[in-house]
């Protein structure tokens, strides 16, 4: 789907002192439509809406993770658990801001849960004139990487452009946000506008989560505005560096952009270089799993149909149990975290329970929700 | 007051018991080295089930059947087919044993009870105190046709639960009568709860000599369940029924027995007899057809005759609807029979003679401690009450009688029950007025009897028994097992003192491998969060971990110390343990011992 034949394949890994030059974008791009911002209403809305987009990059980054063999790709599995960590903060941190402005998180619900293959949540797709963003739930590939995890999370500006041409016209993008960030910068400021007029925020920090991963509760403007930030340059980075600024943490398309080339990312004077060390992706320890699969796609009775029954089970319990967290009993979310648990142990268990057509592929999670 | 007095609900479906196999023996505990993927497909080591992640859950229960306080059938309420699910935000229920060399109580820790209507809407959720099953019993006499190849042993084997449900919480059950009834009478707070499982898949039969078979048939770690939820008394046993109690004639290890232990009560004020033969029934084959042989139901008189209240004629759509639940009334003359008789259950055989399959005792007595699971620590005391009846009568002022009856170990594994002064107890207790007996066990330190097993502490048993009755019960003991005494390091480091501890559930249970290695000092210290968190919880939470909460509170606290200053220390050499002597079984192994 890449109209940049640059991209087209990984290639093999760049030797060490490669300037970067190619460190652009590929299309397709992911839009998210725009959103009227006026009113506290309309900004509760854009948040819910962001909390959708931050819950539907979960599966399909988790479903590589959890496919790749920890022994074999222990360190890729562990940068894509990373990026999927950041998004469960941006998750919480957008819940926590509808939550200061009076709003209610809606979790629970089936419609909150992707289907695949498909578009992102409604509202969050394809600018006209680019190819339709699909997303596919695949177990870990370079291609996947490419073509999917680096659409997602494409910045606004990347750094160093050299094919730096949007391959859309302008008058196509200026109805919409081009990037997930530009989506959140919309809602700062949206916030900041209507803080000039009114009161929108609690200023109490009772029904938000915070304490793990560092996050603060949202208590006025301020906190918030700290928080989009943070989302924005964990997922994008900034516009002068993939880097984000208190770490040396690559953010989230440049970390899938060090997978898919096979070699870090650093900084030098004249600009940036593949250096040490590679980043090796062992083909052999990835479990050959299906894609996009369902629940129908599991005999009735079958290994496989009970083991991702529990699978489902559990995600919707676990979603039931953020919902709760954030419609006012946030030690929830500890239910929440120990569902997690049996989620992944869940998958792996799946990722090893063979598909019975003699195909050699293996099942894996549909990420379905049961009611 | 139980679910077999007044309204009580009937349900039916599946549940998935996912238990972990490793662990079913003493020898994999074992220090020295790891474990790998080609161990455990060994089924030596792996044994049926290495992958089990320890979750039971209930699976398409539906209700089948509502039954009025006066006995009548709520027909047309709309309770008929709502779901009875288990939990739907939180972690699921887990099942676990008390301790490889105790098997035959394992509980379902941390299971939430929920009924829903068919709209979804919940209507009634209540958290099932934990318990442990009981009455095991070859209950499928034959495999049937279900299977490819000869099922693993758990497969025939049926058992029972029972327990409350407490924390209730109800929806708006207005739109069903029986349910606004059984809220308003449940003003003790709890609901009753018992449940009969059967047909498990355990796979393909496993072992020395046997053809391995894989992949495993479908429906694999599932079986069926019928159960009851009725009313409950804060002032009566939570495990137990307080009633007349039926002990077969056969021995129920074998296949063929026509009936295993039952319970009965009755009910003066409605002058009616009711029987729970919920696990008492047995099967033809393997989830096929119920025996279909009529049951008489009655007592036996003074001259030692059989007098008959009724029949019973089982078959699956009987056990579906009743869950083996049946009331018979008494005339005036029964009922004062049957108040001083033993009560029986009778069959015609194949010869045309009446055989007597299961009665009371003829003295009557009988006596259960409700509570019978427990894992203490040096210097815990823990208070048993034991319920002693009299043909379901309160057996006051008598004597309990107490020894230990410690559990059996196989061939090769380390003995049980020693030191015995590590679990005192007086050897006599007497009933008060309501027939309730205070046991209080002591637990001393046991010192390591099991270390070169490496297994923790010691699991000791005591039955309770009453001067000449002659009822008897191999699962009314109580199982105690007591940690090993344990002094919590001033500076706990990971390679001295904590990965020693840890390793061992790395080896056991190797479905949490990929997630997380508590072997490894990174893989640890990266989950140290969720860790800390888990192993923070009271451990009937069910997020608690270790989910097999074989883990004594002593050195559950060393961890969590570490845990705040996760050091790694350096690698401390340690002596290997001393090999023990091959144990002698202090009895002779029984030939029928379900490994499960």
């Amino acid at each position: 789907m890449t109209t940049n034949q640059s991209w087209a394949v990984a290639g093999p890994v760049p030797p060490a002192g490669t300037k970067a030059l190619d460190l652009a974008k590929p299309g397709p791009s992911l839009f998210v439509k725009a959103m009227p911002l006026e009113t506290l209403d309309n900004v509760r809305a854009a948040l819910q809406k962001a909390i959708e987009l931050e819950h539907a990059t979960l599966p399909v980054y988790l479903q590589a993770a959890y496919s790749l063999d920890d022994a074999k790709n222990g360190q890729i599995a562990g940068m894509i658990i990373g990026v999927a960590m950041q998004e469960m903060e941006h998750f919480c941190q957008a819940c926590n801001i509808l939550v200061a402005i009076g709003g209610s998180p809606a979790i629970d619900d089936p419609a909150f849960v992707p289907t695949y293959p498909g578009g992102l949540p409604e509202g969050i797709g394809t600018q006209p004139g680019q190819p339709e963003f699909i997303v596919h739930l695949r177990g870990f590939s370079k291609d996947q990487v490419k073509t999917c995890f680096m659409v997602i999370e494409e910045p606004a500006d990347p750094v160093d452009i050299q094919d730096a041409g949007r391959l859309v016209a302008a008058s196509d993008i200026a109805a919409n946000y081009q990037t997930i960030g530009e989506f959140y910068e919309a809602i700062a400021s949206a916030l900041t506008t209507l803080c000039e007029t009114q009161s929108i925020f609690s200023g109490t920090a009772a029904g938000q989560v915070y304490g793990m991963f560092d996050i603060k509760p949202i208590l006025d403007l301020t906190s918030a505005l700290d928080a989009i930030n943070r989302i924005v340059v964990e997922g994008e980075g900034t516009p002068t560096s993939p880097e984000e600024p208190d770490d040396a943490t690559m953010a989230h398309y440049y970390t899938y952009y060090e997978i898919y080339k096979g070699r870090s990312i650093t900084r030098k004077d004249d600009g940036w270089y593949f250096t040490d060390p590679a980043i090796p992706f062992d083909p052999n320890g990835v479990a050959n799993i299906i894609d996009d699969p369902k629940q129908s796609d599991y005999a009735d009775g079958s290994a496989a149909a009970i083991q991702s029954q529990a699978f489902n089970t559990y995600y919707s319990n676990l979603l039931k149990a953020l919902h709760a967290s954030f419609n006012g009993q946030p030690d929830r979310i500890n239910e929440a975290i120990g569902l997690m648990f049996d989620l992944k142990i869940q998958a792996k268990l799946l990722m090893n329970t063979p598909m019975p057509d003699g195909s050699g592929k293996f099942a894996a999670p549909t990420w379905q929700y049961v009611p | 007051m139980s679910y077999l007095n007044g309204p009580r609900l009937v349900f039916a479906g599946k549940f998935i018991a996912d238990v972990s196999t490793v662990n079913n023996k003493p020898a994999h505990y074992k220090e020295g080295g790891r474990y790998t993927a080609d161990d455990y497909a060994d089924w030596d080591i792996g044994y049926w089930n290495p992958y089990g992640t320890g979750v039971w859950r209930l699976t398409d229960c539906v209700v089948t059947n509502a039954i009025n306080a006066d006995g009548s059938v709520a027909a047309g309420d709309s309770v008929i087919g709502m779901a009875v699910a288990d939990a739907d935000d939180r972690p699921p229920a887990k099942m676990v044993d008390l301790d490889p060399e105790q098997q035959m109580v394992s509980a379902i820790w941390g299971l939430l009870v929920r009924l829903t209507g068919t709209d979804g809407r919940e209507l009634l959720r209540g958290n099932y105190d934990v318990a442990s099953f009981t009455d095991l019993w070859w209950r499928s006499w034959d495999a049937g046709p279900a299977f490819k190849y000869t099922p693993h042993t758990p497969a025939f084997f049926g058992a029972s639960f029972q327990s409350v449900l407490s924390g209730l919480t109800w929806g708006d059950v207005g739109g069903s009568p029986f349910l606004s009834t059984l809220k308003a009478a449940a003003d003790s707070g709890l609901l009753s709860i018992k449940f009969n499982v059967v047909g498990y898949n355990a796979g393909y039969k496993c072992g020395p000599g046997i053809e391995r078979h894989l992949p495993n048939p479908p429906d694999f770690t599932t079986g069926l369940l019928t159960g009851t939820i009725g009313l409950a008394a804060r002032n009566e046993p939570r495990f137990y029924t307080l009633g007349r109690h039926l002990q077969p004639t056969q021995n129920v290890m074998l296949p063929k027995a026509a009936l295993n232990y039952a319970t009965a009560v009755v009910d003066d004020a409605r002058k009616t007899l009711t029987i729970d033969l919920g696990n008492s029934v047995p099967f033809e084959t393997w989830r096929g057809e119920m025996v279909a042989t009529p049951l008489d139901v009655g007592y036996l008189d003074g001259a030692g005759d059989f007098q008959s209240l009724g029949t019973v004629k089982p078959c699956n759509d009987w056990y579906r609807t009743t869950a083996g639940i049946q009331g018979f009334p008494l005339t005036d003359e029964q009922l004062t029979a049957v108040a001083s008789s033993p009560v029986a259950v009778t069959i015609v055989d194949s010869s045309g003679k009446r055989a007597v399959v299961g009665q009371e005792s003829a003295d009557g007595k009988v006596v259960r401690a409700d509570q019978f699971v427990f894992r203490m620590s040096p210097g815990d005391k823990v208070s048993v009450s034991l319920w002693a009846t009299r043909f379901g009568k309160p057996l006051a002022g008598t004597a309990v009688s107490l020894a230990f009856d410690n559990p059996q170990t196989d061939k090769g594994d380390p003995p049980t029950g020693t030191p015995a002064s590590a679990l005192t107890f007086p050897t006599m207790v007497p009933t008060d007025g309501n027939g309730v007996a205070t046991l209080v066990l002591s637990a001393q330190d046991p010192g390591e009897p099991r270390a070169a097993d490496n297994l923790d502490g010691q699991v000791y048993g005591v039955r309770p028994s009453l001067a000449d009755a002659t009822y008897q019960d191999p699962y009314d003991f109580i199982s105690v097992l007591v940690w090993s005494g344990y002094t919590v390091p001033e500076a706990p480091t990971w390679e001295a003192d904590i990965q020693p501890i840890l390793v061992q559930y790395a080896n056991l249970y190797p479905v949490m491998l990929p997630v997380l290695d508590m072997g490894d000092y990174d893989s640890v210290c990266k989950h140290l969060y969720p860790l800390q968190y888990a192993m923070s919880l009271e451990e009937g939470d069910p997020n608690y971990m270790p989910v097999v909460r074989d883990l004594s509170p002593a050195k559950r606290a060393a961890i969590l110390k570490w845990a705040k200053n996760p050091v790694r220390g350096t690698p401390v050499a340690r002596p290997p343990k001393p090999r023990r002597e091959p144990a002698v079984s202090t009895a002779a192994p029984d030939p029928n011992r379900l490994t499960k």
